[in-house]
């Protein structure tokens, strides 16, 4: 990783930036971070693409309003020359404002229709009333509280003199009953209210529901109460219509609104249609549209980043950027501006050398993906750092299989994985808004590894489904007579490989050679099957344990090497890696000395290793107890010796690093003291010349190869320097101690945490056995063909819950305390992770997470 | 089988279960007739207690023979299942891959006078379809 400086044509620049885009391994650094947004370079351009970005989306919203398929293009189309952008600008003007004028002339001739409709169906109504009451006068009158003299001759007017007036007009169903109880109220009954409900729902022009409505007819005597009628039908917000008194002219306007409603309607499906081309038209190009102005957008974004530099007529960029890369570069450089056609002078990219960290970038592909993400979310390395992604790809799924051991359930998990693997391209764009999926989806290959090595232990643990296989033959024998097996519920088996011939009916039961490959299935059937399988699991968590945990430590000493960090080796590895020997790798040592030595004939006698610990630390050896005496002779001294080792591990640590640093500061400090004076003078001629310069942040030399780079770091950098060269004593001691004791307290605390191994296998085995014989037993159990139909119903409940709660639930919290045991016993004993991430000026990146948002 | 009985995340879940329980059973049930070990937790069987080790013998051979048939039978039975559930998953794959035009799709979008009818009919079809899911 280095940091680049770029000088750009300003021509030139935008093809190059776009080059670079592709190519995406250049991470551009902010060079005004003081300057305000609003006053960059660019930020009408950027404003522009922002118009644009508005404009597809809102054509977008339109085209899945219409429910057309979008079509996604198999290419990735070139960010466009700064020319076309204009075309593109143009073309979604024009694209959008043909759009809004079809829809606001779509819904001036819908509301138009919808009126047109209602007054068609008023008329039909009031004709049908009309016609109702002609025929029979005497019940309208009845209907009318009949005292009022009112006849509704055929035009709705009276013959003696009084002259009924009537309004029509259309009124949503649900305030029917409300509307005609005010008309009651607020007229004091002096009105005739008639009604007809129209059988068709009407579309609501402001919230495009379909509502149903009701046509009413409302009688009434007088000026007033017709000004009364209106102002409550304007209330109640019913639409009013004009009805002509005369029969034959509410037939003609019947007619003439049918014929308009003709017309509207082939209007109508014709600016549907023409509306349906606009959008299918453009629905083809869109997603084109969308990815060229979203790099226009992040070229001028990333240009707004630059110095411009006014005189020289030249953008100025820094980037970094990984070193392997820099001919790519260099030549998507060189590209740029040829496709710009300026060619007269091109780019040029300059190393700088700078003392700020740089970003932290790791090569990966879509397998390693996945451990670096569990890995980057504790810290993401320090800038050089070793890296404990390849040593965690082995690790994780192993750790965790050690925790999940069963070959059933590993199965289960390794064909999901292998199904996420195999149908990657497919399921790549499925189900992108889910969460949970896309978590699945990321680990699948991670997942895989898991399910392969649970088999593996689950083969070791000899658990499927919790019931052991036997492949190759169990090594032990039964042969007890009848007359011991008669006496007794349960026999015990004994372990030595030899004749036993403490009573004559005991044969050889042991064969003397183990089963060949993990666990000898006989002890599915043994009482004490979890005795002996904590032994050995606990044994087995703490050797794992030591054995990764001194690789961590052994990974230090990489880093130290790499960093060149010589006294670290002697005062932090050194010091650390003896301690961690004396004691655990130790105990591993005991652990197969007793492994190997105590067979079944003396294994009452054999020495606890916890208690020999413990006596070890404590430095007595009682010889009471048989389980606390020594496994060979000298161990007294060779442990006393050890502890003594361990002990001065101690203050070694604590003090050789702040010891080590005041003796450097003093050296130091005698060095330059003899040398500050001629140099004083050497610097002030040179920062005089350079004065003007600094000012601005920036050399203007273009052979910067040459000049001291310091110069050309900002003020807030070089004040950052100096600090960090002058660090208070008293801090390094402080550090030093709680590192210290963070480490030895730690050796002792982890090799207990790696216990869970042991716990949660454990605990994993029993409760896959526990849900077989709770569940799966009931339809096994049963006698006679029943127990067919049984085991058909209960294997449902079984394979359900033990998806759920053996793979799903028990497989998290082992996946957790897998990340665990990474995270805090491994890594903390040489990873300090505390870099940034490197984050590459990339389309494709920009392109990809997008979707994500919406 | 015209309508889908059950849906299509119920038939596909039911399918890989059958699945699953055919292979499981398979295997069982010649672990039972080979009368494996391991297994002999799982039941009791009537001449337990028999002294004699040919009665011993024949009982335990018949107890693991039941079991052994019952996981074939089950095993059939998860056939059957399958071949419903699978069916039943086919159907509604057909269903959600024929391209339907975006009138029909769309109860609500449709601004076509006609189209009302059409329109409300598939509405009740597209409810009914979701309350058998």
């Amino acid at each position: 990783m280095t940091l680049c400086q770029l000088f750009l044509q300003p021509d030139a620049a935008y093809a190059c930036i776009s080059e670079l885009g592709e190519l995406g391994i250049v991470q551009f650094r902010d060079l005004n971070p003081n300057v305000n947004s609003f006053q960059r370079k660019f930020v009408n351009e950027v404003r522009r693409c922002e118009e644009m970005e508005r404009k597809l989306r809102f054509l977008e919203t339109e085209i899945k309003k219409d429910e057309l398929p979008i079509y996604d293009p198999e290419d990735n189309p070139d960010a466009p020359k700064p020319r076309e952008m204009i075309d593109l600008e143009a073309t979604f003007e024009k694209l959008d404002h043909e759009l809004k004028e079809i829809n606001t002339n779509a819904d001036a001739l819908l509301r138009n229709f919808n009126e047109l409709t209602e007054l068609k169906h008023n008329l039909s109504m009031t004709q049908a009333f009309f016609d109702e009451a002609q025929a029979n006068p005497v019940a309208v009158l009845e209907d009318v509280n009949g005292e009022r003299e009112i006849e509704l001759g055929g035009q709705a007017t009276t013959s003696v003199g009084m002259k009924l007036g009537f309004i029509t007009g259309v009124i949503p169903r649900e305030r029917m009953v409300t509307f005609e109880r005010m008309l009651w109220r607020v007229c004091r009954g002096n009105v005739f209210v008639k009604q007809a409900d129209i059988p068709d729902l009407i579309e609501d022009p402001l919230t495009g529901e379909k509502v149903h409505k009701t046509v009413f007819v409302v009688f009434f005597q007088g000026e007033q109460l017709k000004n009364r009628v209106q102002k409550i039908c304007e209330g109640f917000r019913a639409n009013i219509y004009p009805c002509p008194e005369n029969p034959h002219e509410r037939r003609e306007l019947a007619m003439g609104v049918m014929t308009r409603l003709e017309d509207l309607t082939i209007v109508l499906s014709q600016t549907q249609d023409h509306r349906q081309r606009v959008l299918a038209a453009s629905s083809r190009n869109l997603r084109t549209w969308q990815i060229k102005v979203k790099k226009i957008k992040a070229i001028y974004h990333t240009m707004n980043m630059f110095n411009n530099d006014v005189a020289r007529k030249c953008f100025i960029a820094e980037c970094w950027a990984p070193v392997t890369e820099l001919d790519r570069i260099q030549l998507a450089l060189r590209k740029g501006s040829e496709a710009s056609g300026g060619g007269t002078v091109s780019s040029v990219l300059n190393r700088m050398i700078t003392r700020e960290q740089p970003p932290t970038h790791h090569k990966l592909n879509k397998f390693t993906q996945g451990f670096q993400n569990l890995v980057d979310a504790y810290g993401v390395a320090t800038y050089r750092e070793i890296n404990p992604m390849p040593f965690v790809l082995i690790t994780f799924p192993f750790l965790f299989a050690v925790m999940f051991g069963d070959a059933g359930h590993g199965l289960i998990v390794t064909i999901f994985a292998l199904w996420m693997v195999l149908k990657e391209r497919s399921l790549k764009d499925k189900w992108r808004t889910q969460e949970v999926w896309t978590i699945f989806f990321g680990g699948r290959y991670i997942i895989l590894l898991m399910g392969l090595f649970s088999i593996y232990t689950g083969l070791i643990y000899n658990d499927v489904f919790s019931k052991s296989i036997n492949i190759f033959g169990s090594s032990w024998r039964v042969k007890f007579g009848d007359e011991t097996l008669n006496k007794l519920d349960t026999v015990i088996l004994e372990p030595t490989p030899y004749n036993y011939s403490r009573t004559s009916e005991y044969r050889q039961m042991y064969s003397g050679t183990p089963y060949p490959f993990g666990l000898d299935p006989v002890w599915q059937l043994a009482e004490n099957k979890i005795t002996f399988t904590n032994s050995v699991k606990m044994k087995f968590a703490i050797i794992i344990g030591i054995i990764q945990m001194g690789f961590g430590v052994f990974l230090s000493l990489w880093n130290h090497l790499h960093f060149n960090h010589r006294h670290s080796i002697y005062l932090e590895f050194l010091p650390q890696i003896i301690f961690l020997a004396a004691i655990f790798f130790y105990l591993i040592i005991l652990i197969f000395y007793k492994w190997t030595t105590f067979d079944g004939s003396v294994a009452t006698q054999a020495p606890s290793l916890l208690i020999q610990l413990i006596n070890m630390i404590l430095l007595s050896y009682p010889a009471e107890p048989e389980s606390s005496r020594t496994f060979y002779s000298g161990q007294r001294g060779i442990q006393t010796a050890l502890i003594l080792l361990a002990v001065i591990c101690i203050p070694w640590m604590l003090l050789g690093k702040p010891i080590y640093r005041i003796i450097m500061n003093k050296r130091r400090a005698n060095y330059s003291t003899v040398t500050n004076q001629t140099e004083n003078i050497e610097n002030e001629n040179n920062e005089q010349i350079h004065n003007t310069e600094k000012k601005r942040g920036i050399v203007l030399d273009v052979d910067v190869r040459d000049t001291d780079t310091d110069e050309m770091l900002d003020d807030d950098h070089l004040h950052q320097q100096h600090h960090q060269l002058e660090v208070d004593m008293s801090e390094v001691w402080v550090e030093q101690g709680i590192h210290t004791i963070e480490y030895f307290l730690g050796c002792i605390s982890h090799t207990a945490s790696y216990l869970r191994l042991w716990a949660l296998s454990l605990a994993h085995a029993q409760l896959s056995e526990v849900l077989w014989h709770m569940v799966l037993q009931i339809g096994l159990g049963m006698n006679g063909y029943v127990g067919a139909i049984a085991s058909f119903i209960v294997f449902m409940p079984w394979s359900s819950l033990t998806v759920f709660i053996l793979l799903l639930m028990e497989g998290l919290s082992a996946f957790l305390h897998a990340l665990r045991l990474h995270w805090v016993e491994f890594q903390s004993k040489f990873y300090k992770g505390e870099g940034y991430p490197f984050v590459p000026f990339s389309f494709r990146l920009l392109l990809d997470e997008t979707p994500t948002e919406g | 089988m015209q309508w889908p009985i059950c849906g299509p995340k119920l038939s596909l879940c039911c399918s890989i279960i059958s699945i699953w329980g055919i292979i499981q059973f398979l295997l069982l049930g010649i672990f039972f007739i080979v009368q494996a070990a391991p297994l002999i937790d799982d039941f009791d069987f009537n001449d337990k207690n028999a002294t004699d080790i040919h009665v011993f013998d024949e009982g335990l051979k018949a107890a693991f023979h039941q079991r052994a048939f019952n996981c074939w039978i089950a095993a059939v039975l998860y056939v059957i299942l399958l071949i419903f559930t699978g069916m039943q998953f086919r159907i509604h794959l057909k269903q959600s891959s024929i391209p339907v035009p975006p009138t029909i799709t769309s109860p609500f979008a449709g601004v076509t006078t006609e189209g009302n009818d059409i329109n409300s009919q598939h509405g009740i079809q597209f409810t009914t379809d979701h309350s058998e899911t």
